[in-house]
């Protein structure tokens, strides 16, 4: 006898109830400890993993130590690790004396020119024996009326939507290509065409390419990119874009897009992809939202009368970590408090 | 005893059609010498049908009609002789390479000792159908001839085409009725017996042995044994040099990346399936790009020469060219390319042994192009994991290569009480700072100046002063207030005062050497 199928059949189908009780009873999420006990009693064992966690809040407000203190726990469990720093401040005696393993993590230092603007450059300068000025096959043009870009590529030109007061306008050269991608052209880099480097003051240590720092959408345009490299790949078990040293007013620019797109793309994987950001900037994407304050500092001092008499160490400092949003039914404005040291405290 | 032959016929065409899938049943003939003394060496059988002969010159070839032009490569015969050599292996380690009966140092002919591969490979015809197969992979078009006699097996296959079974006894009626030129003699003998009237071996052998002994010597009496199916010459085996090497001359120079890239795919396709024939793989790649040269006095070719290490055994082509594309990218070369030529050190592939409960870590194919990729957008030098120096000179670390570790057992322990972390400026922002009483009391940098509140310190730390480059400074730790911008405190949460104060713990260092003040990092 045919069964006819209908919607009130379906609904009373067992393969409809078998995807509700799925749906009533979702599986919880696993969560990665944090390494500081204060803090995963707080988020009732720890981050959740396959999502987006934010951690916000000022310079020297703690969060750059318990993405350390993640990574380790991280690293104990044997599982990789990566590291993207857009400001290259990462220290590597901070890491090891917090006790991350070194060997599993990935460090990528953002902040410098990179292969690709130097071969970008070649192509204009490739000459052939004639003197002319080859750019490629001129028979295999892209198609002028393609309008979509690769969400990897769309923060590619930002810095001509902000505005003038924005933007260092003397250090910026903005190519306005479209959405072009002329053919790599083999040639020789010649010697020239890196940016002009000037120095800070009387610094003789060191020469930092101030065109390039003057200009963090540079560094972000890098870090976004190796950031969704690295999710794309799999296998990782925390991910941190490191943002803390980038102003705020230039984290809210980023699109909305580009955190949505991380998010699917570590969802259902065990991967914990962390932010570290002055203010919150991924608005819903993010499953969790710490926001982390310094307290009260803790300064050890031969005479605890006088504050001036500087024979004393910083020991460390107490920090508040209070739960701003989150999505896996923590409740928001709990916190936490919890003692930190400084690195030669309780040295191995 | 069972012998098997592989012949390529026509081998300096072969030897380029392998590498141009596209000339396959075209008339295509191979050109060497200088002009005007350009000459035909070899022809396939579409153009030998046009009326092309070997030792013509290239006018009276072009009169044949519409002849596809190769110059000779040596490069790409030896790359083909080595292919067919790796196909002989994958069935017998016993192969012996049988010279060409014109040139010394010419090897088309393969000779393979099969006894005992029926146990792995099944009945002699299989096995001659794999041989074709593992040929056809590689890009030749082979003669298969099995006998239990080596020599009749090496003429079987230099004279008739497609798979050749010969049954023990049957040699002399086999080999009886080839032209004598299937048979490697040599061309004055070869003329002696045209001008008798001699030329099929079953004439030759039918003339009584004393007087071809008397006429010719012993040499014509091995011949004649060979006519009449037997020649106890053995067979030498020769070790296999383990050389994964193709190679590929340009007819116009390149100067774009895809064709290069469409021209290496090509060439790492025969690596791989070469080295996947041996079990094989590679954690090491040379690739070899001749350029052209606008010095024309230059006597030693411009070469541009690129080192791809891996950190695991790979044997799949698609990761090797992604990887080279994206070293290229980075490293492209002078003028435009005019030859190719890609090898590979062999080694074992990876083993390892799977499980459910070790850790999670990202595929090391993917990993390595990621890597590359990751590379190509920061810079290079810039990926990697940190690793401390052995010294105790501030920020003495260096970055290596990132490599997937073994799972192990590790003594890292996480029972310690969390720690602050310091984010370090790199380099060192210059400051100044005011002392009173010896204690810093305000300091400027980067355009501003703010009050110490508090400060601890100094902490004096030195040393390699027995170098020609010690170091040494005083430390502070100072905590110093901090303004946010206005938009930042009007998108405050609504919990949190609008104007709260904020401060900064940094940690500065004033040079003894050079008496400067820097400030090198945030607690945080």
């Amino acid at each position: 006898m045919r069964r006819v199928f209908t919607a009130a059949s379906f609904l009373n189908s067992p393969e409809f109830a078998r995807g509700l009780d799925g749906f009533r009873h979702r599986v919880p999420a696993q969560l990665q400890s944090t390494g500081i006990s204060e803090l995963d009693a707080l988020l009732a064992g720890g981050v959740p993993r396959g999502a987006l966690v934010e951690l916000c809040g000022s310079v020297s407000s703690g969060r750059t130590g318990i993405c350390f203190s993640l990574l380790a726990a991280a690293t104990k469990r044997q599982e990789a690790c990566a590291y993207v720093d857009v400001s290259d401040s990462l220290d590597p005696l901070s890491l090891a004396s917090i006790g991350v393993d070194l060997t599993r993590l990935l460090w990528i230092r953002c902040g410098f020119p990179g292969s690709s603007n130097v071969c970008k450059q070649n192509q204009l300068s490739f000459s052939s024996k004639s003197g002319q000025i080859m750019m490629g096959n001129t028979a295999r043009k892209p198609n002028r009326t393609q309008t979509w870009t690769h969400p990897r590529d769309q923060i590619r030109g930002i810095e001509s939507a902000l505005p003038s007061s924005m933007r260092h306008t003397k250090d910026l050269k903005i190519e306005t290509k479209g959405n072009k991608t002329p053919p790599v052209v083999l040639s020789f880099p010649k010697s020239s065409g890196t940016p002009s480097i000037t120095s800070r003051g009387s610094n003789a240590l060191g020469k930092r390419n101030a065109a390039f720092s003057s200009k963090p959408w540079k560094r972000l345009e890098q870090a976004l990119k190796a950031t969704d490299l690295l999710l794309h790949s799999g296998g990782w078990g925390v991910v941190i874009l490191d943002l803390g040293s980038i102003p705020w007013t230039d984290t809210c620019r980023i699109e909305l897009s580009t955190w949505f797109r991380f998010r699917r793309t570590i969802e259902n994987t065990p991967t914990v992809l962390v932010l570290l950001v002055e203010e919150s900037c991924a608005k819903s994407c993010s499953s969790l939202v710490l926001h982390c304050q310094r307290k009260n500092e803790n300064w050890s001092r031969l005479n605890s009368q006088d504050q001036s008499s500087g024979i004393a160490t910083l020991d460390g400092f107490q920090i508040e970590g209070k739960i701003l949003s989150s999505r896996t039914g923590l409740q928001p404005m709990d916190s936490a408090r919890w003692m930190t040291n400084t690195l030669w405290i309780d040295s191995f | 005893m069972v012998f098997g032959c592989i012949f390529i016929p026509d081998f300096s065409v072969q030897a380029v059609i392998r590498q141009e899938k596209d000339l396959c049943g075209q008339p295509v003939a191979v050109l060497q010498g200088a002009p005007p003394l350009t000459k035909v060496v070899a022809g396939n059988k579409v153009a030998k049908d046009l009326g092309v002969e070997v030792g013509m010159t290239k006018l009276q070839a072009e009169c044949c009609g519409q002849i596809e032009w190769r110059w000779r490569s040596l490069l790409q015969e030896a790359s083909a002789q080595a292919a067919l050599f790796d196909c002989a292996y994958t069935v017998s380690p016993r192969i012996e390479q049988v010279r060409n009966a014109n040139e010394a140092d010419f090897f088309d002919c393969v000779l393979l000792d099969l006894s005992g591969c029926d146990k792995l490979f099944g009945s002699p015809q299989k096995i001659a159908n794999h041989l074709k197969k593992m040929a056809a992979e590689v890009g030749l078009e082979p003669n298969i001839a099995i006998a239990g006699n080596p020599q009749v097996a090496v003429s079987a296959a230099r004279g008739f085409s497609g798979i050749t079974r010969i049954h023990s006894g049957s040699e002399a009626a086999y080999i009886g009725g080839l032209p004598l030129s299937s048979l490697a003699l040599p061309l004055e003998l070869r003329e002696t017996l045209g001008r008798w009237g001699i030329h099929t071996c079953a004439e030759f052998a039918a003339l009584p042995q004393i007087a071809v002994i008397e006429r010719i010597g012993q040499e014509g009496r091995r011949w004649q044994q060979l006519c009449r199916g037997g020649d106890p010459t053995p067979l030498i085996p020769r070790e296999p040099r383990a050389q994964f090497e193709e190679c590929m001359d340009l007819d116009f120079p390149i100067d774009l990346l895809d064709p290069l890239l469409f021209v290496l795919n090509r060439l790492l396709d025969q690596v791989c399936i070469r080295l996947r024939m041996q079990v094989l793989a590679t954690t090491e790649l040379k690739v070899t790009l001749t350029l052209e040269s606008e010095n024309l006095s230059r006597k030693e070719p411009l070469l541009h020469i690129r080192n791809l290490r891996l950190p695991v055994p790979v044997s799949e082509s698609k990761s090797l060219l992604k990887l080279l594309q994206l070293d290229l990218q980075g490293h492209p070369p002078s003028s435009p390319v005019i030859a190719v030529r890609v090898s590979a050190i062999p080694t074992r592939p990876r083993t390892r042994q799977l499980g459910l409960f070790l850790p999670m870590s990202p595929e090391p194919e993917v990993l390595e192009i990621t890597l590359a990729r990751i590379q190509s957008v920061v810079g290079e030098g810039r990926v990697g994991s940190p690793a401390l120096l052995d010294s105790h000179r501030p920020c003495a670390f260096r970055q290596d290569h990132f490599v997937l570790a073994d799972p192990c057992l590790n003594n890292y322990s996480t029972d310690r009480s969390p720690k602050t972390a310091l984010r370090i400026f790199r380099p060192p922002l210059p400051a100044t700072v005011q002392l009173q009483n010896e204690h810093p009391r305000s300091i400027s940098f980067e355009n501003r100046q703010n009050l110490i509140l508090a400060f601890a310190g100094p902490s004096r730390t030195s040393g390699e002063w027995w170098s020609e480059a010690p170091w040494g400074r005083d430390e502070w730790d100072v905590l110093v207030p901090v303004a946010r911008p206005e938009a930042q405190l009007e998108n405050s949460f609504r919990d949190r005062p609008a104007k709260e104060e904020h401060t900064a713990l940094y940690r500065i260092y004033r040079d003894l050497h050079s008496n400067h003040w820097f400030v090198e990092g945030i607690h945080d």
